[in-house]
């Protein structure tokens, strides 16, 4: 029994010994987004001048008299007239500093990693916001094994007004859904060891009777955003890469964990008879 | 022996406990009857189902009803909102009447007015249908 214990206890100090948390930073959302401005320009110049002058002399003599007179007018007018409009665009990128708390605390949750402090990206050259190899040549991951590159797919806000079935009332609804991709790289090799995109959503819904003003809890939104955001990615980042488990998931684990998270969408039905 | 069935037991009522947790609404009433009030005791109008669903943070119910009499019934009826303390939550609705042909079978549903509505009863009244209560 005692041997069987100690044999135990040695191979989970040889396991633990074996197994290291890699030291992973997680950037901030980076994004790249077209926009386009709407310019109107309106420039009016007008000048105008106008000069009179008249002179007047007469002479008068015993023997003679001469009488002489001019006068000039001299006007003048200059405008200028010029409008242009229509619209430029330009691709701005830049990193969104939010949202990824959660992820880096989901992440020490389940203790299979160790989270790293990224430096954050300030160049005013963006071009080079996606060279992830040149940030990791730059050294902006101290201490890191891994980097865990995020950009955004897509964000979207949404208020809504619906009329309520059944009741001649409505609710509002301001929603927030955000999509990210996510790359896990190995800072010496770059080597990608896991990739995905995960979603947050977040909502408040207040009840419309008629002449009541609702103020949106916003906050709140933010908030369930980067909590489902986080949940999402550790939850897809750990299925993917887990040194503390070796070989990956079976693909049987992966679809019931599909499974799971999509029926917990569904709606909860109660009957009552 | 005796220790194995205290202790299935006491397993038994942890389960049904915790069951009756986790079901929320459904846990504490075991039937329709459990939401309904009646002023006085329909004779011809009986709920047979509700459901409840929560929508957006919104507790959604549906009653069915039947007029089990060859005969139209006047029914009038409003919800009672509780929160999870058993208090009444939003404002006092007013009655609503409906009209409920012979043999027909009526849907009534509700959104609460709050988040904050974790149950509700409603009050059913049928003033030309009701029998002493019983």
């Amino acid at each position: 029994m005692k041997l069987i214990i100690a044999g135990l206890l040695t191979s989970l100090c040889l396991t633990g010994a074996a197994f290291a948390a890699p030291k992973i930073a997680v950037t901030d959302l980076s994004y790249e987004e077209r926009v386009q401005e709407y310019f109107h320009v309106v420039a009016a110049h007008s000048k105008s001048s106008l000069k009179a002058s008249a002179s007047h002399s007469a002479r008068d003599s015993d023997f003679s008299s001469s009488e002489r007179g001019r006068s000039s007018l001299n006007a003048k007018s200059e405008s200028s007239y010029y409008e242009a409009e229509g619209t430029y665009s330009y691709i701005e990128r830049g990193e969104l500093r939010k949202f990824t708390a959660d992820v880096k605390g989901e992440m020490l949750k389940s203790g299979i990693y160790r989270v790293t402090t990224a430096k954050p990206y300030t160049a005013k050259n963006m071009e080079k916001l996606y060279d992830v190899i040149a940030r990791i040549k730059q050294g902006m991951y101290p201490g890191a094994d891994y980097v865990l590159f995020g950009s955004v797919s897509s964000i979207q806000w949404r208020d809504e007004i619906n009329p309520i079935q059944g009741a001649n009332k409505y609710s509002q609804t301001l929603s927030l859904e955000l999509v990210a991709d996510f790359n896990l790289i190995n800072t010496k090799t770059y080597e990608v060891k896991a990739a995905f995109s995960a979603m947050g959503e977040g909502q408040d819904a207040k009840f419309l009777t008629g002449n009541n003003r609702v103020v949106m809890n916003r906050g709140k939104v933010v908030s369930e955003v980067s909590k489902s955001l986080g949940l999402d990615a550790a939850r897809q980042l750990e299925e993917q890469f887990d040194p503390s488990r070796g070989a990956g998931t079976s693909r049987s684990t992966r679809e019931s964990s599909f499974k799971s998270s999509t029926s917990s969408m569904e709606e909860e039905v109660i009957i009552l008879r | 022996m005796k220790r194995t069935t205290n202790f299935r037991r006491l397993l038994g009522c942890l389960v049904v406990t915790a069951a009756a947790l986790v079901g929320g609404v459904d846990a504490q009433a075991a039937s329709a009857a459990d939401k309904v009030e009646q002023l006085g005791q329909m004779r011809s109008l009986e709920v047979q189902s509700i459901r409840i669903v929560r929508r957006n943070d919104f507790l959604n119910v549906q009653a069915d009803l039947l007029n089990t009499d060859r005969q139209t019934q006047q029914l009038f009826y409003r919800f009672k909102w509780l929160d999870n303390a058993g208090f009444t939550v939003g404002a006092e609705e007013g009655w609503k009447p409906v009209i409920v042909y012979g043999n027909q079978k009526k849907l009534i549903e509700a959104v609460a007015p709050v988040q904050a509505a974790t149950d509700f009863r409603i009050e059913l009244h049928s003033p030309d249908n009701n029998g002493r209560p019983q």
